[in-house]
């Protein structure tokens, strides 16, 4: 049966995500795959899983975290196969640790899709309503207010409120409240948080204009194509295929056509900035609010305006991308040309640039300031240290990316979950992938500009293949019930499968007497055992991986081990730094305001050092020997 | 379990004072009774005097040792104390020979803690303990800063900088695979990496100089047959144990003794004279004078001040003592003078004495140890000690060091040659402390424009 809408106070949801875009679209279906009852609110039905900026899903570091999502039973990957109309596989003429799988989508259809997989979904109603407080009793969150007097009830709440909160749009001098051209602003929440203690900070992230495909002259810019052979972001060798279609079959109205069959890729474009735009932003700079210092926030170093890289960089030839954003439009998005130029001037930007001297703008460039909490006041879990069973997930964190929004989203839905079950936490280690890498950089380092993932944080990279993410998390698949049995089958078989392989091609040898394994390390020509090509091509390339660099992983491996150690020593939940009379002020405050749930987290803290590490340890083994 | 460890420090301040004290704790400490000082069973709680002699038998200092047993030390382990004369190179030869004889480093505060676990301490204990914990710590990270100050943590920051900076250039094309990264050609990449080598190549070098000052330095008696070296030398060492005869040619091989002169441990040789000579036994014994010229960077050259200039011995020796530090001791000013100055080597200082004045080896003496502290401390090689540890990680990131090379020569994939990079980074950051991955994102954003 369907949920319903309900205010009652006695009848509380398990759990209330508010916003829809990436991390709330997640959080909602990954809390309903362990049985809860979700509320999911969105200021407008119609940006459910908008893509704010970019129309493409991936690219590196972030296309392994979209496999590893998929792994652990989410829908991005699907969501991004079913919708994308160019796919492109980034550094495949690299090693498989660092090759990432990009597409661009199809903006609309991206965002149908989604809503149609919240609406098809019986535990979640979606219902569309400002959130403008929270309810909080004795130091928990129960609800939700919003804007139109209603209030709603849970036992656990996730936020995913993006760049909403106190959003300030600027184009040159003009200012304009709200998170995204034409939408609005979520102002009551900052103060209720700063009320309940959680501390925000201020950032700001910009876009480029969108242009009209039929005012560019696209024979003077340069060809773009997709891969002949896509590199999907599900993994279909261990779904079936009702499960792929899972929104297609059971959906009266949507329907989208296989991405394996008869996909017809658009091309992308590119072109390049010259001396002239570099004169245009060097002459106007003054107007430019990020110059002009009307801006504060900061903004993220590798998603520089056109402004910073002219100033910082001075070259002339900065690449420009011409994406599509749909099949349906002839919107186009200019990707590197991110801007906060007032409008007269973004016209001229766009229009020295070669292919673009018609070019019409259809949607100005903008810069917005919001705010974020700071994510070391946040557990493991995600779950707000002021404020017991309140989540944030996704930009509110003071990330960006959808990627990494839809990861913590995800990582939120399922803590929340598990706390209106009274069930326990469900952490992710940094040597599990990139999501658990994302979590313990948030809420351990915290960030000092919008935090995008990037595959050189993660200390054992070559072990994050994106073809290895359903292995890597196979014991959170077999234990939690976040892919259906026949799935779950698949994968822990695959995953059998696939090491039973590299021991017998590590010790069987061939006719000249080599074992196959040192075959393919030495690489050429050989065959292998016949039943090997029987195996699917995933399993295969997972096998051949792992041989083919077994030194190479085996160290990886190796300092892995080395963390367990002091992982083993954890730290109680309660545990009061301050009464510890051996630690330094400026460590237990540190301390006090990350929290660190056992020693290797605490080691990681930037200004906590060995002796510090020392100090808790006697404390804690203490503390450890009286429970 | 690291435990199981038996670990040493030193517990009183690097530098010069009275006494130093070295502490070592483990299960170790008894069987370092006996192998060090020779004493299997040695009664708890009691000096003990003794020679500290190293591994391979020299003698280091004479120390007191107290030994205390299990559960009745600080730690609750077997503990030994060390007191020796304090000075920084026979500190760090003992704490050397003691890492050669498998003991580790102490982390900082390893000792309470090795107490708190050992039940020495209750909780209560524990909290007030853990503030002496952190200023114990202090001190040693201070000992540690000592040695990291100046030169050497200057030095190991730059070989930091520059992996780092190596590091990023791969970064940024693994994961910036869509930006047009102006990436710096292999051939420039290994630029990068020479000067890196050269340093820790260097640096493991001058640990060499650290076993040359804490192995004595070497200081030979040289001179023309029958001018006195053996009189000097034996005043030198106030005894009379070398032969001494009027008879030139008298000392062909030669004879050492280790002494200490102002904190420095130096060994002295008498040498055969050196003069032309057919005799082949003489010759043999004047190779080996020559021999310890090379092999030395302080020589004592003794002259006859009663006699000409020693053409023919000058002529003799000229190229072995370009580089030398040289005293000219002009031996018997109780004759009447006729040696002439103008033709002496340059760099040179030069003593008027005789072996019958009472003072002469305090003259003597004076200038030597003049002339140490000119060339060892005011070196700046003297602030880079490099001790034992730094010695083996500074080998482990030069071989990691080798393998980024070949890697590169290779043509191996980005991401393995910065799996290379980082584990030559965990040597290196081991010895200064580690830097932020948002190190190496500075560095990869101030160099490239990343911005798809």
């Amino acid at each position: 049966m369907t949920s319903k809408l309900t205010t009652d106070e006695n009848l509380p949801y398990d759990v209330i995500v508010c916003g829809a875009g990436h991390a709330g679209c997640e959080a909602a279906l990954a809390a309903s795959r362990l049985g809860a009852k979700v509320l999911v609110l969105t200021g407008n039905l119609d940006t459910i899983a908008q893509m704010s900026c970019n129309p493409a899903i991936g690219g590196q570091a972030k296309g392994q975290i979209v496999r590893e999502i998929d792994a652990l039973g989410g829908e991005m990957g699907l969501n991004t196969d079913l919708s994308a109309i160019q796919f492109k596989l980034l550094n495949s003429s690299k090693g498989p640790a660092v090759q990432a799988p990009r597409a661009q989508c199809d903006k609309k259809l991206y965002q149908l899709r989604m809503k149609h997989v919240l609406e098809l979904n019986e535990n979640i109603v979606t219902f569309q309503a400002i959130v403008i407080g929270l309810i909080i009793k004795k130091g928990k969150c129960i609800g939700v207010k919003t804007a139109l007097g209603l209030k709603f009830y849970a036992r656990s709440v996730v936020v995913t409120t993006g760049t909403f909160l106190r959003a300030l749009m600027h184009i040159g001098d003009e200012k304009t409240e709200g998170g995204r051209l034409g939408d609005h602003v979520a102002t009551g929440l900052s103060a209720d948080f700063t009320k309940h203690g959680i501390k925000l900070g201020r950032f700001k992230t910009g876009t480029p204009p969108r242009l009209l495909g039929s005012s560019i002259n696209f024979s003077k810019t340069e060809e773009q194509r997709g891969d002949k052979n896509p590199t999907k972001f599900a993994f279909y060798d261990t779904r079936s295929n009702d499960e792929v279609f899972h929104v297609e079959h059971k959906g009266r109205w949507f329907h989208v056509e296989h991405p394996q069959n008869s996909l017809n890729q658009v091309t992308c474009r590119v072109t390049r900035t010259n001396s002239k735009t570099a004169k245009l932003v060097n002459d106007n700079l003054h107007l430019s609010p990020l110059y002009s210092g009307n801006i504060r926030g900061t903004g993220p170093r590798y998603c520089p305006s056109i402004e910073d890289k002219v100033v910082r960089f001075g070259e002339n030839n900065h690449r420009i991308y011409l994406e599509p954003e749909g099949i349906n439009t002839d919107e186009w998005y200019v990707n590197g040309l991110s801007t906060s130029l007032p409008f007269h001037i973004q016209n001229q930007v766009v229009q020295s640039i070669e292919g673009l001297e018609g070019a019409i703008i259809i949607r100005p460039a903008y810069a917005v300031e919001y705010d974020y909490a700071e994510p070391t006041q946040l557990f493991r879990n995600l779950e707000s240290q002021k404020v017991e069973s309140l989540f944030f997930a996704g930009q509110i964190n003071g990330t960006s990316g959808y990627e990494e929004a839809a990861a913590q989203g995800l990582v939120a839905g399922l803590n929340a979950a598990r706390k209106a079950f009274n069930q326990g936490e469900v952490i992710f280690e940094r040597n599990e992938g990139y999501i658990g890498v994302l979590i313990d950089d948030l809420v351990t380092k915290g960030t000092t500009e919008p935090y995008r993932m990037f595959t050189s944080r993660a200390e054992y990279r070559l072990l994050f293949n994106h073809g290895s993410a359903e292995i890597r998390y196979l014991s959170k698949i077999l234990t939690l019930p976040i892919v259906n049995d026949s799935r779950k089958k698949k994968i822990e078989e695959k995953s059998k499968l696939i090491s039973t392989w590299v021991n017998l091609l590590k010790t069987k040898r061939n006719s000249a007497g080599s074992t196959f394994s040192d075959e393919i390390k030495r690489g050429g020509d050989f065959k292998l055992p016949p039943k090997f090509y029987e195996l699917s091509a995933e399993t295969q390339s997972e096998i051949h991986y792992q041989i083919k660099y077994e030194g190479y992983l085996i160290r990886e491996l190796k300092n892995i081990q080395k963390l367990k150690n002091s992982k083993n020593i954890k730290i109680p939940k309660d545990f009061v730094f301050d009464k510890i009379p051996g630690l330094r002020k400026e460590c237990s405050e540190k301390l006090n305001n990350i929290r660190p749930e056992n020693l290797d987290q605490a080691n990681r803290i930037s200004g906590v050092n060995p002796s510090d590490i020392n100090v808790l340890m006697v404390i804690l083994s203490k503390v450890h020997k009286s429970l | 379990m690291q435990e199981q460890d038996t670990i040493i420090s030193l517990a009183t301040v690097a530098g010069e004072s009275a006494i130093g004290v070295i502490r070592i704790s483990g299960n170790k400490c008894l069987k370092l009774c006996n192998d060090i000082f020779n004493t299997p069973s040695p009664t708890p709680r009691r000096s003990i005097l003794k020679s500290y002699r190293s591994l391979n038998s020299k003698l280091v200092d004479q120390v007191l040792f107290v030994y205390f047993d299990e559960g009745k030390s600080f730690t609750g382990e077997q503990t030994i104390e060390i007191s020796f004369h304090g000075n920084i190179i026979i500190a760090n030869q003992i704490l050397d020979d003691l890492i050669i004889r498998k003991c580790r480093y102490a982390d900082p505060g390893e000792y309470t803690k090795r107490a708190f676990m050992n039940n020495k301490i209750d909780l209560i204990q524990a909290e007030s303990v853990a503030e002496i914990i952190s200023a114990t710590s202090e001190i040693e990270v201070e000992i540690a800063n000592q040695q990291l100050q100046g030169s050497l943590s200057k030095i190991i920051l730059e070989i930091q900088t520059n992996l780092i900076i190596l590091q990023s250039q791969f970064e940024a094309v693994i994961d910036f695979p869509e930006d047009e990264i102006a990436q710096s050609s292999r051939k420039d990449m290994l630029k990068i990496i020479q000067p890196v080598k050269t340093s820790v190549f260097d640096l493991i070098e001058t640990s060499k100089l650290r076993s040359y000052l804490s192995n004595g330095i070497k200081i030979p008696l040289i001179g023309p047959p029958n001018v006195g070296k053996s009189s000097i030398f034996n005043k030198l060492l106030r005894e009379n144990r070398t032969i001494v005869s009027k008879q030139p040619g008298t000392t062909r091989d030669y004879i050492s003794r280790e002494l200490i002169t102002s904190g420095f441990k130096i060994e002295l040789f008498d040498s055969a004279g050196v003069r032309d000579t057919q005799n082949e036994l003489e010759l043999d014994g004047i190779k080996n004078s020559i021999k310890l010229i090379n092999e030395s960077s302080i020589v004592l050259l003794i002259l006859d001040s009663s006699l000409p200039y020693p053409c023919e011995f000058f002529s003799l020796i000229q190229h072995n003592i370009k580089e030398k530090d040289l005293i000219i001791i002009e031996n018997k000013t109780d004759l009447k003078r006729k040696i002439k100055r103008d033709q002496y080597p340059p760099h040179r200082n030069i003593i008027e004495t005789s072996v019958f004045e009472n003072n002469c080896q305090d003259i003597i003496f004076n200038e030597i140890n003049n002339c140490l502290k000119n060339k060892f401390e005011h070196n700046s090689l003297n602030n880079i000690l490099v001790n034992k540890r730094h010695h083996i990680l500074l080998n482990e990131a030069l071989s990691h060091l080798n393998n980024i090379e070949n890697l590169i020569v290779d043509n191996t994939n980005e991401e393995f040659i910065v799996q290379e990079i980082k584990l030559c980074l965990v040597s290196i950051n081991s010895i200064i402390g580690e830097k932020d991955n948002e190190d190496m994102l500075d560095k990869l954003f101030n160099n490239f424009c990343i911005g798809k």
